[in-house]
């Protein structure tokens, strides 16, 4: 065993260690993070790095490599608590961090096993592996709800070998979760390009910037950046914790990859000075947005539109509601087709998100400049839905699934794209609809369907009866609180 | 009621349809549909225009009359009375509308006459009973309400927003009443599996005074059947279909659909999706059998488990009565199981191939106990789809109500009614029908083409 592969596997065991002990994966994850983070800072502030980390002194590494039981316990809380303080990544990264290892003989073990290894050393690829890893196994638990910050890697594969991002541009995901798309964009900039000092510059410090409001998330994210060799241990964050929905922040950027959260709550309850709860509504107030909406997808999409410079390009994964909702969801649909080129949607199996169930589509589209003439001028479509069938577990999304669409898609030349589809070829699942077509479709949807499905009831695939009764008060949840915000409306 | 209320009424004004937009019914001309379809052969979709009717588009032409943005209210075969379907609609770009509907476009806001018009009380306006109609004599009178055009923008523009979130709210609802038939699907598949049941239920079936392994029950269910060990459980077993249940002969004793009476003495149950098909009063025919039984449908695949006297129909019914020793209720849910892992045949014949079908048979307390855990499940099931049912009708209902909030000038908060007041086109809504009376010409009288 060659000794990635035996860092990774020691990683892992310690996993179920900790497991039994009541750690759970995100548990494991996040004190991994913490833990790693200082050694890292440790070695790169030593020969032949040399690097000034400020690390508040008495807190470093060394400090805790010394100490055992309760007086290592006592430390590690201490050390958590004053690093949140620290500016710029390193604060980021420890803010709101709390110790979940009760035992301090087995946060002995960790320290101890994180001792062990050179990190600053290890292959990005390496490091990547373990935390990607880690982070995979972690959204598969389901009842964590962790799942809903991360996007299927095969999925973001796809998207950016559609989009094909180029050096020296900026890259922005308002909603990066544990920052996916990053990665990916990093990994695709590298790969196909001989990239210069300066370029390379640009690559890790300039090209990324990204919102996720959820602290432990967006912990997660600058240290899987950070690993990738994104950004600087003591540079400035690259991902804000604000709320992207809440104002134009004024930045501008070439690209746009995200997966924006689904789900629909829109309200919040909360507790008044009089002790009483009430509930309010968080409709964004945007006079930049072309509908006032509650639907937090319509309004994602609006908000990725003005993030856009011109001639930007946006990948943005969004559930079904947006491409048939009426009303606001019309109003933007319209939108959208005459002030940008949407010139693909890729329709999405269910059973590839750890959300079950989730019915998602790839809306790919072009920003343009203001025109008389709507600019788009036809939309393709790939149904990679109908009579698809994955599972998490056994049938797993995998790049290789989407290379068909990748190919279809012609990323270098889209003006050479050609339909599977015919009338003599029925089951195509590439085709292109005319932006008159559309536009006379009933409230413009786009929720366009030509294959049939041969299996109303796949048997073999059926999700377990909790997952649906699950997904079932979920819509009628959702259902419900589109109600009674009209009925709150109208009181 | 407060204060501001009262005054944003007093901005409002009423007054005549004819002085609040413009009728252009002289802008109408049937054409039957038989014309049509010659006119509007071989040409292009660009060549082609929609054809209005009195309650939207019923088809296709080669021309057009107008090009612009009407609002247009069904004169005959239109909704009056139906609280529940709008007798208004609006068009846009080149159209032709025949002479089932008016043709009128507002002095102010066309989509502020559109939603008003859907939420009035036609009554005293309509002649006629069986069709009914609206002149455009009768048309003129309606009392049209106008508001300050900030208001009828803001007022418009909230109406969308709650039908949007409405309709949102009704897919949803939708989407879960869908899911609930695959929720049931899954249960059935998850009992055939052996994996309804907990643990702890588990280890009281097994202490139960009729547990006995599976094997040994089949020997007495049916001394000749062969089965084998179940890969399921260990006191499970795998058996054939035909073993454990009887076909119940039904030769002349069947009654055709044709003779079904709508009332009578026995019923009458045959493969239809209904439980009873009709009725009979002839004793000769009743079925001759221990109930229950399991009513399968050889062409429809609908499975029946009937526990009363009854009549069988006949085309493609068949009657299977479960062998003693064995919980009837399961192999009736088994028997559903069955139908969704054949192949449909369309109309052919499927009972040959559920027969033929091996399923794993579990000891008789599991399959009691596997029993009620379906059906507890399908009972939450079956209140879920009828609260799903109600709240969908309720919701109709909110949508006339925010119709009439919103011509009751209640509709919009003070926030919002002060937010109106600033923008620079505000003015009550009296000035904005005097300048409308002293500019206009006379109103044309209606001419035919």
């Amino acid at each position: 065993m060659n000794t990635e592969q035996s860092i990774v596997s020691k990683v892992w065991n310690f996993c179920n260690v900790l497991k039994d002990d009541g750690v759970g994966y995100g548990d494991y994850l996040e004190q991994l993070t913490y833990l790693i983070f200082l050694k890292m800072a440790d070695e790169v502030s030593k020969p032949p790095y040399n690097r000034k980390i400020n690390i508040p002194k008495g807190f470093g590494w060394a400090s805790l490599q010394n100490k055992k039981g309760a007086a290592l316990d006592e430390h590690y809380a201490k050390t958590l608590r004053e690093l949140a303080k620290a500016p710029g990544i390193l604060g980021q990264i420890f803010t709101k961090s709390q110790n979940k290892i009760q035992d301090p003989a087995k946060l002995s073990r960790v320290v101890n096993m994180v001792d062990k290894e050179e990190w600053a050393m290890m292959g990005a690829d390496t490091k990547g592996a373990i935390y990607e890893g880690l982070l995979e196994k972690n959204a598969e638990d389901t009842k964590s709800g962790a799942g809903q910050y991360f996007t299927p890697r095969a999925l973001i594969r796809a998207m950016v070998e559609c989009v094909r991002p180029r050096p020296k541009k900026t890259l922005s995901d308002p909603a990066c979760g544990t920052g996916g798309f990053f990665l990916a964009a990093y990994d695709y900039i590298v790969r196909n390009n001989q990239l210069d000092s300066a370029q390379k510059r640009f690559l890790k410090n300039k090209t990324f910037h990204g919102n996720e409001i959820v602290a432990n998330t967006r912990r997660l994210a600058l240290m899987n950046m950070f690993l990738h060799n994104i950004g600087e241990i003591d540079g400035d964050a690259l991902i804000s914790s604000a709320d992207s929905l809440v104002s134009d922040q004024g930045r501008r950027f070439n690209y746009v990859l995200t997966n924006p959260p689904f789900g629909s709550k829109s309200s919040m309850t909360f507790t008044n000075d009089e002790g009483k709860s009430g509930k309010e509504d968080l409709t964004y107030n945007r006079q930049d947005f072309w509908a006032t909406t509650s639907n937090k997808q319509l309004n994602f999409l609006q908000h990725i539109r003005t993030l856009l410079k011109p001639g930007g390009e946006a990948a943005v994964v969004l559930p079904d509601n947006v491409l048939f909702e009426g009303g606001a969801g019309e109003t933007v649909r319209k939108e959208l087709l005459k002030t940008t080129e949407l010139h693909t949607i890729l329709r999405l199996p269910t059973g590839i998100f750890y959300s079950q169930g989730v019915k998602a589509n790839v809306l790919f589209f072009d920003n343009k400049p203001a025109s008389k003439e709507p600019w788009t001028k036809e939309v393709w479509i790939y149904d990679y839905r109908t009579n698809i069938h994955h599972t998490l577990k056994a049938k797993p999304l995998r790049f290789d699934d989407l290379k068909d669409f990748v190919a279809r898609y012609k990323p270098a030349n889209r003006n050479a794209r050609k339909q599977t589809w015919s009338e003599k070829n029925p089951e195509g699942r590439w085709r292109k609809y005319a932006y008159a077509e559309i536009l006379e479709r009933d409230k413009t949807n786009l929720d366009i369907i030509w294959l049939r499905d041969k299996s109303l009831a796949d048997l073999d695939n059926l999700p377990d009866p909790e997952v649906l009764a699950g997904e079932i008060i979920e819509d009628m949840e959702s259902g419900l609180e589109s109600f009674k915000q009209v009925l709150h409306q109208l009181a | 009621m407060n204060t501001e209320k009262m005054m944003m009424k007093k901005d409002w004004v009423e007054t005549r349809l004819e002085t609040a937009c413009e009728i252009h019914d002289n802008l109408r001309t049937p054409v039957n549909a038989k014309e049509r379809s010659v006119r509007i052969k071989g040409k292009s979709k660009s060549e082609l225009y929609p054809y209005y009717g009195a309650t939207g588009q019923v088809g296709f032409i080669d021309d057009y009359l107008t090009d612009g943005e009407y609002v247009l209210v069904g004169e005959d075969g239109a909704p009056f009375y139906d609280f529940a379907k709008n007798t208004a609609y609006m068009i846009s770009g080149k159209a032709w509308v025949n002479n089932h509907a008016h043709i009128l476009c507002s002095h102010f806001s066309n989509k502020f006459l559109l939603h008003y018009l859907n939420q009035f009380d036609f009554h005293g306006y309509i002649s006629g009973t069986t069709r009914l109609k609206l002149t455009q004599k009768s048309l003129r009178k309606i009392p049209t309400k106008i508001a300050p055009l900030p208001e009828q923008r803001a007022i418009v523009a909230k109406i969308e927003r709650l039908f949007g979130e409405l309709d949102n709210g009704i897919a949803h609802l939708k989407a879960a009443r869908e899911k609930l038939e695959t929720y049931r699907q899954s249960v059935l598949k998850t009992a055939f599996d052996g994996k309804l049941l907990s643990s702890e239920q588990l280890k009281a079936c097994r202490r139960e005074t009729d547990y006995q392994p599976a094997g040994d029950l089949l020997k007495k269910i049916n001394p000749k059947a062969v089965s084998s060990e179940s890969k399921t459980r260990a006191d499970w077993v795998d058996v054939n279909y035909k073993e454990v249940v009887d076909k119940v002969s039904i030769s002349n004793r069947k009654i055709k659909q044709k003779k079904y009476l709508p009332q009578g003495k026995y019923p009458v149950i045959d493969q239809g999706l209904s439980l009873i098909g009709g009725y009979t009063d002839n004793q000769e025919k009743l079925v001759k059998c221990e109930l229950p039984v399991i009513v399968f449908g050889d062409h429809t695949k609908v499975v029946k488990f009937i526990s009363f006297q009854f009549v069988s129909g006949a085309d493609g019914t068949k009657i299977l009565q479960p062998k003693k020793f064995i919980s009837p209720k399961y192999i009736a849910y088994i028997t559903r199981v069955l139908v969704s892992k054949i192949e449909d045949k369309g109309y052919a014949r499927h009972y040959q191939h559920i027969e033929k079908q091996y399923f794993p048979l579990p000891p008789l307390p599991e399959q009691r106990a596997i029993v009620s855990a379906i059906e507890s499940r399908f009972a939450a099931c079956d209140k879920l789809s009828r609260y799903i049912d109600e709240a969908l009708e309720r919701s109709q209902a909110m949508r006339q109500s925010i119709l009439k909030k919103a011509f009751d000038g209640e509709l919009l908060s003070e926030a919002e009614l002060r937010e109106c007041r600033k923008q620079p086109d505000w003015e009550p809504a009296e000035k904005l029908l005097r300048r409308i009376r002293e500019s206009k010409p006379p109103e044309p009288v209606n001419r035919k083409k």
